[in-house]
């Protein structure tokens, strides 16, 4: 195991040892290639020496010198560059892999906890800052720091004393990247905050262009995006002006350097110190690295940003799922389906509790509707069935099994859960059916969109099962959805069968027509149907009627009729008033219509 | 070259002032290259006339004047970056903002054909790289035509002989650029669109947890997440690999080139210097000669770079384009008429509505086939269907969300298309089934289609909606937020408060889209009664699920496929409607069961 303590630039970096022999030869060959670069400046020193003093004999071994280590250094540059692209996209590979995977296994405690355009930015721009690092950081400080390296070794050895003059401009342009990349990123930090409030209104309007435009308030949103986009506007232009300084402000500094460099360089030369090609070859230095010195600085600003950046991708990797495997988890492999409740209590936020004391028992193969007014708690006590959240008192037994020590995968193999919101993928009709069990096959999925009747509207669709549906479904209608994701809930023939608002968008027409479907699911297995309708769940073999958490009622539909209780309150208030005297008087109309008759 | 027609065509219509900026930094960016030409040759003086000369004097003189042509560079060089931001950032500012003008007066059937996903990311991302590759351009590209006149210039003056070298040297690097670079374009659009796709199945993957949970399908999940994780990687490296090939050319051909420089003017120079000949080329001038190698390679290479970039800027504008200049689908007509207060007599005459396909052509299938239907001011009418029997289309045609094919919808015995769109809105309000909310508090969005109303009238509007009792019990009450999309409240809750707004609206006709098909029976009967007493004189149009929700209404309307198949009170229709009869048993049972239940009563 990691531990968390491990600072985040090692881990970061470990990501990209792991390619332990490309990184070695990447590595090496920058080396070589950097370091006879390196050596350009010194041989055309020696060059510009020998022909200042008279001798031009060996200008042609000067020339085929400095020809053939350009030659060797490009070749090796190039193959360590192809080698550290393929490193560090590697390490960015594994990295987002990671993160998905761990995505998977959070709790949805989690998810509910995380506002959506955060997550979105830890796994799109925080995820870029890392890739910014792996791929160009990285070689920069290979190269650059091998650059220097050499230059330092080779200008000491000429010149301690101009070696130290050249040396001037690393303090120099440090300051020049830490005050102005400071002044940077502070605007850039006030930029992107400002765009990100101007990006969540626009979605927001967007999203809900059609309000918008019903209320008639085109025109305030389009002021409001345009006073946002105005703001972040001028944060946006400082941080583009400032970091558009850098370069100059750098060339300065530099040019500084090279003046000075010359000047000690000159009068050292007059008083005969060094040679006067020992100076050229300074002057050149100073030139070069006043580069890569920028260039080092500039990393340290990119090395921190993934810094941070790679804290906050790392915080998800860290984040422990609360709804895991325990250790020693058994498996399950059928179900008889008895669901034991015992004494529940839970709250999703601490002090607000949801569902108090719920208890009561189902016997496999019966059918449990779930009534009660809305925020009852119904989808809760689903929610706790199938761990989508754990219990905070009580437990959930599965044919007397505590659902705790079984592992989650078994868990829900054997639940299968129609949600109130139909959610289905972005890819064809048949993947999404396929979903509701690994291996199922094409005929399978046919024979439930049968059973569901889904089966003619998919045959109407452009391409059949193979349609690709566009952002989810958007082109579906609500009903159409909720009948697929039923026609996918009996593919994954489940032993534990849950419906929460199931049918609620499904005219009752075409739900009376998928009752043959349904009657069929629900006789083999243990059902739960939430329902406002109460028709619904009428012949339930119990109802559980709920009321701000507590259970207030169970029994059969005759029986709490009988009862009068809370249930039959619910029950009679779908009558509306009057509604007695319309079939009053249309039995009195049908009466007089037979008598006529006969 | 056409990154570069887009970017003047952009130009071409900016306002005048930008377009001054513009020439003003046009103008610094020759100083700028004049600045960056100086500095080499002022070096070689340092070199030639202070070192090798051992003139002290003149080191001293050369290097402040370098030293003045840095700062004056520096000086330039800020008033170029701040004219680029300033035309840049005013550019997107001006780009978001008009894109979103132009997308909020999209209609409905505009939106339907759209994806709000690319919507975004136009506004997002687009933008984005149209500022940058607009920085780029405006402070760099425009640099290097100058800056290698100037380099070619300058060896011409100084070392005519050495000439063709750079000649050579140019037309290297510049073929390796052509071969090169042009693919790198489509190569880092390919790792944008495969970035794109990544994301997006993380974000699915992400809001259908519970269903991935459900069935147990992480896996799959981690497996359609890896699958792309390597197209990525594998767009990744082939723009990589390509880049990878420059530097090494570049310094190559610049080594290369220096090389064959001392071969051919070595001997000249040694005998210049044996010779004491002042007119021969001196080792200064060389080692100047390296220099302006070096600056005329760095344009090459700026072109290479900004290229593409310009290439992303052409595609966002043309992307941008094609939303400034959709037209939305409805329209306000030439002379729109006020109609004034609205009474509220609703027809229908022979309408026929068919969606349109992507091409703005109506589909072979029209959602409605001549309905023809009068709502008198004042009624509650409910329209009953199965699903896809053209209700809500029906009721969208009232406000205009779309338009007929054929027919006419008339309000008052005006046509609806005649009217002006703003007051013929303003007199009506909708609650949609998808309740539609927006972050805030719980006062901004009740007065949403409100404007000035007093807080006691969205109070009683919230009363009506039988959501007073829970916002008040919000942290905050009615000053409690509301998360985006109002994701912090149940199904239910959101159809409440949605309600609520268009209530509050104080609309001459209010259409509830089956607003209360997540509210329980009861609530909604509330619900009903308290709308009923708020909305007397009012019309009232109200599509329903549930017969519960219809049964109170003045008439109903039947729908089936598109037509009417009949209009009529619950009695009449429970007389004489086979259809309706089913419906109406589907959901409360049998008429026997029915009235032994209300016998018990």
């Amino acid at each position: 195991m990691r531990t968390k303590a491990q600072p985040t630039i090692i881990r970061l970096l470990s990501y990209i040892t792991r390619q332990r022999g490309r990184l070695v030869v990447a590595i090496s060959f920058f080396v070589l290639g950097a370091m006879s670069m390196a050596f350009q400046p010194l041989i055309f020193g020696l060059a510009v020496n020998e022909l200042a003093e008279g001798n031009s004999s060996r200008a042609g071994t000067f020339a085929a010198t400095i020809i053939g280590i350009a030659a060797t250094s490009g070749c090796l540059s190039y193959v360590a560059n192809r080698q550290l692209a393929i490193v560090a996209q590697r390490g960015m590979q594994d990295l987002r892999d990671e993160l998905a995977t761990k995505m998977q296994d959070l709790s949805l405690s989690f998810f509910d906890s995380q506002s959506s355009g955060d997550l979105n930015a830890r796994v799109t721009s925080d995820i870029e800052t890392v890739n910014q690092f792996f791929s160009s950081a990285v070689s920069r400080v290979v190269s650059a720091g091998i650059t220097v390296v050499t230059m330092l070794i080779i200008m000491f050895s000429l010149d301690v004393v101009m070696g130290f003059v050249v040396l001037l401009i690393v303090p120099l342009s440090f300051g020049v990247v830490v005050v102005l990349g400071r002044r940077v990123r502070s605007d850039f930090a006030d930029y992107q905050r400002l765009v990100g409030e101007v990006n969540g209104y626009v979605e927001e309007v967007i999203e809900g262009q059609r309000t918008v435009q019903a209320f008639g308030n085109q025109a305030a949103s389009a002021a409001k995006v345009r006073e946002l986009s105005n703001t972040a506007r001028q944060a946006d232009r400082s941080a583009q002006f400032i970091s558009f300084l850098m370069q100059p402000t750098n060339g300065l500094v530099n040019n500084l350097d090279v003046a000075l460099v010359a000047l000690v360089g000159g009068a050292r030369a007059v008083s005969g110190t060094i040679s006067v090609g020992d100076v050229v070859s300074f002057v050149g230095y100073s030139q070069q690295f006043g580069g890569q010195a920028s260039q080092l600085s500039q990393v340290v600003t990119q090395v921190l940003s993934a810094v941070a950046g790679g804290n906050r991708v790392f915080e998800i990797l860290d984040h422990e799922p609360e709804v895991a495997d325990v250790s020693g988890a058994t498996r399950m492999h059928t179900a008889n389906g008895k669901v034991d409740f015992d004494q529940v209590d839970f709250s999703y936020v601490p002090g607000r509790q949801i569902l108090f004391d719920n208890d009561f028992q189902v016997e496999p193969g019966q059918l449990i509707g779930l009534v009660g007014p809305t925020g009852a708690g119904k989808s809760t006590i689903i929610n706790l069935l199938t761990r989508f959240y754990d219990v905070q008192a009580g437990h959930i037994l599965l044919d007397d099994r505590n659902i705790v020590g079984l592992t989650l995968a078994d868990l829900r193999r054997r639940c299968g859960v129609v949600l109130q919101v139909p959610f289905l993928f972005s890819e064809t009709v048949m993947y999404n059916l396929e979903y509701g069990r690994e291996g199922a096959t094409k005929e399978e999925c046919i024979a439930a969109a049968q059973q569901a009747e889904a089966h003619s509207f998919i045959e109407r669709l452009p391409q059949g099962y193979d349609t690709v549906l566009g952002g989810g479904g958007e082109s579906l209608s609500q009903g159409q959805r909720q009948l697929l994701t039923i026609a996918r809930a009996i593919v994954s023939e489940p032993d534990v069968l849950i419906l929460d608002e199931a049918t609620s968008s499904v005219d009752t027409r075409t739900e009376r027509r998928i009752q043959r479907a349904f009657d069929a699911l629900v006789s083999e297995r243990t059902s739960f149907v939430i329902a406002h309708r109460l028709s619904t769940v009428k012949d339930a073999n119990a109802i559980i009627v709920l009321d701000r958490g507590r259970i207030v009622e169970m029994a059969s539909h005759d029986q709490l009729m009988d009862r009068r209780g809370f249930y039959y309150d619910l029950f009679m208030e779908q009558f509306p008033p009057g509604l007695e005297v319309a079939f009053a008087v249309t039995e009195v109309e049908n009466e007089m219509a037979s008598k006529r008759e006969a | 070259m056409s990154g570069i027609q887009a970017f003047f065509s952009v130009l071409k219509r900016a306002p005048l002032r930008q377009k001054r900026n513009f020439l003003i930094a046009q103008f610094g960016v020759v100083l700028m290259v004049v600045a960056q030409l100086m500095i080499p040759q002022l070096v070689k003086q340092i070199v030639d006339d202070g070192v090798l000369a051992g003139a002290t004097e003149q080191i001293v003189s050369s290097s402040l004047l370098m030293i003045a042509f840095s700062v004056a560079n520096l000086v330039v060089s800020g008033v170029v970056a701040y004219l680029a931001a300033m035309t840049a950032t005013n550019m997107a500012h001006a780009v978001r903002s008009g894109l979103y003008e132009s997308i909020s007066k999209f209609s409905h059937g505009n939106v339907d054909r759209l994806s709000t996903g690319k919507l975004l990311v136009l506004l997002t991302s687009d933008v984005n790289i149209m500022k940058s590759s607009w920085m780029m351009t405006m402070y760099m590209l425009f640099q290097a035509p100058w800056m290698m006149i100037g380099a070619v210039g300058l060896v011409w003056l100084q070392t005519p002989q050495l000439l063709w070298i750079m000649a050579a040297a140019m037309i290297v690097v510049v073929a390796v650029v052509v071969l090169v670079a042009p693919a790198l374009g489509p190569l880092y659009a390919r790792v944008q669109v495969e970035l794109d796709t990544l994301n997006s199945i993380f974000q699915e993957s992400i809001g259908g947890i519970r269903v991935v949970k459900a069935f147990g399908r992480e896996r799959l999940e981690t497996d359609r997440f890896s699958a792309q994780n390597q197209k990525l990687y594998d767009a990744q490296l082939r723009p990589a690999f390509r880049a990878a090939t420059f530097q090494p050319t570049l310094f190559g051909v610049l080594y290369a080139a220096i090389g064959l420089a001392v071969v051919v003017v070595g001997p000249d120079i040694a005998d210049g210097v044996a010779t004491n000949d002042v007119d021969a080329i001196t080792p200064g001038q060389l080692a100047t000669f390296f220099n302006y190698l070096l600056t005329a390679m760095v344009p090459i290479m700026i072109v290479a770079f900004v290229l593409p970039e310009l290439g992303k800027f052409e595609a966002s504008l043309s992307r941008a384009i094609e939303v400034f200049e959709t037209e939305p689908d409805v329209k306000q007509p030439e002379d729109p008429i006020d109609p004034g207060e609205i009474k509220g007599r609703i027809e229908f005459r022979n309408v026929t509505m068919a969606y349109l396909d992507e091409d703005t052509q109506p589909l072979e299938r029209a959602a409605l086939t001549g309905v023809s239907l009068v709502v008198e001011p004042g009624e509650t009418v409910a329209i009953l269907g199965q699903t896809g029997s053209g209700k809500t289309t029906l009721v969208s045609l009232i406000p205009r969300f779309y338009d007929v094919t054929e027919g006419a919808v008339l309000i008052d015995g005006l046509d609806v298309r005649h009217m002006d769109i703003a007051r013929l809105r303003s007199q009506i309000a909708v609650a949609e089934q998808q309740a539609m909310l927006f972050a805030g508090t719980f006062e901004s969005n009740l007065r949403y289609g409100a404007g000035d109303a007093d807080f006691a009238q969205l109070e009683a509007a919230a009363q009506i909606a039988d959501a007073d009792d829970f916002i008040a019990a919000q942290l905050g009450g009615y000053g409690g937020m509301i998360a985006e999309q109002g994701t912090n409240l149940s199904g239910g809750q959101r159809q409440r408060v949605s309600l609520a707004r268009a209530v509050a609206a104080d609309p001459r006709i209010l259409i509830l889209d089956d607003t209360t098909s997540a509210v329980d029976v009861a609530t909604e009967a509330r619900i009903q009664k308290a709308l009923a007493a708020k909305m007397v004189g009012r019309t009232v149009l109200i599509v329903a699920q549930r017969v519960s929700t219809a049964i109170g209404a003045d008439k109903i309307v039947l729908l089936d496929e598109g037509t009417v198949v009949d209009v009529g009170t619950h009695r009449a229709l429970l007389d004489r409607s086979p259809l309706y009869g089913e419906i109406v048993t589907s959901q409360l049972g049998s008429l026997d069961e029915i009235s032994e239940l209300l016998g018990k009563s």
